[in-house]
């Protein structure tokens, strides 16, 4: 004899039981909080987990038009801030973003312009990263934009700086189409403060300046005029624009940025032997790590610690007088100040000198209104300037010169122009969408209000339930062999396939964001947790939920938030 | 086929051999080795059970009765401490009428810590309402196993299947193994009566308000009740397929005997010997072997000791406050019967220690020589 019930329970509300409610709240991921274009990382992976890579496209493309340019030249600080990498190895998010773009050009979708009337005219002086990107953003949001360029063609630092087996010209002329696919027009060979005045613009009710910073900085020491003594940048203008130009077969390179790599890495493809000069040791080196290490592979050689003074000509050779350094106390950058050891003098011989000691903004056909402050426009937050209807940003506003920056700025004054014309508070907006606490901002958030809303509270790993992962091995992009690579200027790592891109989305955590693994649903005692036939509805049945909070600990990714219920 | 296997090996053969569909279980020393050798066979995809992973032996029970719920043979097995944490779901599992078998492999209850033998652990549960079979050898281990199944499935009433630690568990002796062609006549599917049916939703052992209750508790006795003759039956039937069998308890010894040695599990083994050599000498008595603790098999001992003077019942194991649980539930069983014999209670081999040839001597003389016990409880090689 057993107790049998044939009716049910449905009258027992358990819910008045509850002391705390779940609720599902998207939270914030590291990877988006931390980038600085305001990607929406998690999204377009769980997108391409699902094998919709034209849906993973189309979300990246509402933040960035560039991802086929920062899947291959983004220094991803997403990767170090990714949850995973607390538990085994972070996912290689720029190589999907790389693949999703690369993938998405064989469709040859285009992203829908916005439809209705245009709101105004705008002028976007540079069409470097920042230009592009604001110019991008500024026409998704109706408004008739004219990119001026200084030079034949567009791309700015993208197309000049970058050298080709980093950033294939095809990948850029592609992204830069499809921004022009949106109504925007690039007018090429007009030099600012040249072929172009502030005053000639009185016709566009805004304009962004852009202009980079294409000036390399000199070393002032003795000799640096000299024949045989070149900057780094110009020398990469001149390799991109075809043009190889003549080197001696010894090439000292002095400086640690990633000019100074990009420069020997080239001229290591044009046959010649690289050394990199520079004056502290390799952990203070700004250039990128993996650059530094692939350069290393290809024969480039360094020598650290050794701070030029003097160039000299001897005979046919220059001649380097050098000071050894050594390391003092940490100076205002956090890193430790190179310090001349007396009496130390050494020389260098070399066929041709190369200086890459970093790059500053040109000012000279800047408007005068326009304020400086270290070396850069000072800007407000949304990149206004002081002068009205002016605003700035990338490399010519900011000291943190990566694409990726120079990307989100463009956005950001997008945003902030848009704002200015239609008569609404920039910064109010601005906060309305930033990413985490900010800075970076979502703009599919600003266009489609209510979607993909999510606290700003970053996902930490703790956060994470992590015992429904299992450990996995990162996927890294092929790379050809140096002695391979060194034969030209062809592109050194390749696009993941297919397999591997699903695989790697596979490992992502999906901070924050629920992507439906239901342990919610299979765990809730009180079946409280509603889905219909195929995919759950994100709502808990709060008459029957104890507010046993097994759901909330039980979501391995932290989507599901527990409050204190009001009494 | 024999192999030399050990108690817990024996364990394995028994469900492998019994089709079971779900085993859950929680390690736990010195029962490990049997789902530890289950799982291993179920990982290689050599025995098709389900095997379901969980956090503790109160789960383990847990998700046992969900699974009989549904109408499928189960298994688990555990010891000491795991067993005392499933004591909840054991109610459970006898209320609701699941034919669970459980093995446990009796071990001492700390503190002090201990993993040796003490049947402390399973007595305990005794009012559980489990039938508990006690094992003497390697072979009775896996033929009970087998055995268990088709009572606990014609009561409906879950079987605790005992055996001691180490001594059996962890110790190679020959063991008969029948063959799946042999046991399966022997043992038929599970069909239960009732099971869960999802067209039909219906909650399982749910409220009975005291109007009610009483009636539930009266006839699990009286399925208690039942157990003797069944478990006769299918003794009689295993006997007559496989040769050998094992009734609730086994007189040895010489025919008359003025005093009767009790004993369960294995010290069984060493009194046989003790026995034998006692009754060369000429001293006047006979053992008997309990192996169905519960239901208690009163009338089968009664039968059996009508003409002995004395019962020395060796206890491995302690009621605090009352001593030995066997010779307090003789006692008891005792009481109403006709010319009972006195009931001299030992206490020996708490934690491991060995019951020694030379104690289970003392134990015999002791009562052949006292017309009546000096105390309640004699402690047998306690270190003074």
């Amino acid at each position: 004899m057993i107790s049998v019930s044939f009716g049910n329970m449905e009258w027992n509300k358990t819910g008045a039981w509850r002391a705390q409610r779940p609720f599902y709240e998207d939270k914030t991921p590291p990877c988006s909080a931390t980038c600085p274009v305001g990607n929406d990382i998690v999204a377009f992976i769980q997108k391409l987990a699902e094998g919709d890579f034209e849906g993973a496209w189309k979300l990246i493309k509402e933040e960035n038009p560039f991802p086929g340019v920062c899947g291959r030249v983004c220094f991803h600080p997403c990767e170090s801030k990714c949850n995973r990498g607390a538990y085994d190895e972070p996912i290689a998010i720029h190589a999907l973003e790389r693949f999703v773009s690369d993938y998405a050009s064989t469709l040859n979708k285009k992203i829908e312009s916005v439809p209705g009337a245009r709101k105004g005219k705008i002028a976007v002086i540079g069409s470097g990263p920042a230009g592009m990107s604001c110019a991008y953003h500024l026409a998704r949001l109706r408004y008739e934009v004219t990119v001026f360029e200084s030079s034949p063609s567009a791309g700015g630092m993208l197309r000049m700086g970058i050298p080709s087996y980093r950033l294939p010209k095809d990948v850029l002329d592609r992204e830069i189409s499809e921004i022009q696919a949106l109504g925007v027009e690039i007018r090429t060979s007009i030099p600012f403060g040249e072929k172009l005045e502030l005053d000639d613009l009185k016709d566009y009710q805004a304009t962004f300046i852009a202009t980079g910073a294409h000036r390399g900085r000199g070393l002032n020491i003795p000799g640096e005029k000299g024949r045989s003594v070149l900057n780094g940048l110009d020398l990469l203008r001149k390799i991109n624009l075809g043009n190889r130009g003549k080197l001696g077969d010894k090439v000292a390179i002095i400086g640690g940025g990633n000019t100074a790599i990009d420069v020997a890495r080239s001229v290591i493809r044009m046959g010649k032997k690289a050394t990199v000069l520079y004056r502290r040791s390799k952990e203070e080196m700004p250039a990128f790590e993996d650059e530094i290490v692939e350069a290393v592979e290809e024969g480039v050689k360094f020598r650290y610690l050794v701070n030029p003074i003097r160039i000299q000509q001897k005979d046919d050779m220059k001649r380097l007088e050098c000071l050894r350094m050594e390391l003092g106390e940490k100076d205002e950058s956090g890193r430790r100040r190179p310090v001349a050891i007396p009496n130390s003098n050494l020389s260098i011989e070399t066929d041709t000198v190369i200086i890459a000691a970093g790059e500053e903004i040109e000012v000279s056909f800047l408007p005068k209104g326009i304020e400086k402050k270290d070396g850069v426009v000072l800007t407000q937050r949304d990149g206004s300037t002081d002068m009205k209807g002016i605003f700035a940003g990338g490399d010519l506003a900011s000291n943190q010169r990566t694409v990726a920056h120079a990307i989100g700025s463009g956005k950001k004054a997008a945003l902030a122009i848009d704002c200015y014309l239609q008569g609404k508070n920039a910064e109010e907006t601005i906060r309305q969408i930033l990413i985490g606490e900010g800075p970076s901002l979502s703009i599919f958030r600003h266009l489609h209000p209510g979607e993909r809303s999510m606290n700003p509270h970053v996902v930490t790993f703790e956060e994470l339930n992590t015992d429904y992962f299992e450990t996995s091995k990162r996927n890294e992009e092929y790379k050809d062999l140096a002695k391979k690579r060194i034969k030209g200027f062809g592109e050194v790592t390749s696009t993941f396939a297919e397999s591997i891109a699903l695989e790697e989305a596979e490992r992502c955590f999906s901070c924050g964001t629920c992507n439906g693994c239901e342990n919610c649903y299979v765990f809730c005692p009180d079946a409280s947790i509603m889905r219909t036939e195929e995919i759950l509805t994100h709502q808990v049945d709060y008459d029957f939920c104890k507010g046993c909070g097994i759901c909330f600990s039980e979501c391995p990714r932290g989507a599901i938030s527990l409050k204190e219920e009001a009494r | 086929m024999k192999k030399v296997i050990t108690g817990n090996q024996a364990v394995a053969y028994g469900v492998i051999l019994s089709r079971v569909d779900v085993i859950s279980a929680y390690p736990i020393t010195p029962q490990t080795t049997i789902v530890e050798e289950l799982s291993e066979l179920i990982a290689n995809g050599r025995l098709n059970t389900r095997f379901l992973k969980v956090e503790s032996e109160h789960s383990a029970m847990a998700a046992l009765i969900g699974a009989s719920t549904g109408g499928v043979r189960c298994f688990t097995a555990t010891s000491s401490h795991g067993l005392a944490y499933m004591h909840e779901m054991l109610h459970w599992a006898s209320g609701a009428r699941l034919p669970i078998v459980l093995v446990n492999v009796n071990r001492a209850i700390a503190p002090p810590w201990n993993i040796w033998s003490d049947q402390s652990d399973s007595l305990a549960q005794r009012d559980t309402g489990w039938i508990q079979l006690y094992c003497e050898n390697n072979q009775e281990v896996l033929d009970t196993v087998l055995q268990a199944y088709r009572i606990a499935e014609s009561v409906k009433l879950p079987v605790m299947v005992v055996l001691d630690a180490y001594v059996l568990s962890h110790t190679s002796e020959p063991v008969e193994i029948p063959t799946v062609e042999e046991v399966d006549p022997f043992l038929l599917p599970y069909c239960p009566e009732y099971t869960i049916d999802l067209s039909e939703p219906a909650s399982f052992s749910t409220i009975a308000t005291p109007d009610n209750f009483m009636e539930f508790r009266y006839k699990l006795q009286k399925a208690m009740e039942q157990v003797p003759g069944i478990a006769k039956n299918v003794d009689d039937e295993f006997r007559s397929r496989f040769g050998r069998g094992y009734s609730a308890i086994e007189r040895y010894g010489r025919e008359e005997a003025e005093v009767l040695l009790i004993t369960s599990g294995t010290v069984t083994s060493t009194s046989r010997i003790v026995v034998e050599k006692l009754n060369e000498k000429g001293v006047s008595v006979a053992g008997i072997k309990i192996k169905r603790f519960r239901p208690f098999p009163s009338e089968e001992i009664y039968e059996e000791i009508k003409g002995a003077k004395k019962l020395a019942v060796i206890d491995r194991n302690l009621s605090a406050g009352v001593g030995g649980i066997f010779a307090h539930e003789l006692r008891a069983s005792l009481y109403p019967r006709e010319n009972r014999p006195q009931v001299f209670g030992f206490i020996s081999g708490l934690g491991g220690r060995d019951i020694t040839p030379e104690l289970i001597e003392e134990a015999i003389q002791y009562t052949v020589g006292h017309p009546q016990p000096e105390e309640e409880i004699l402690w047998l090689g306690l270190k003074k």
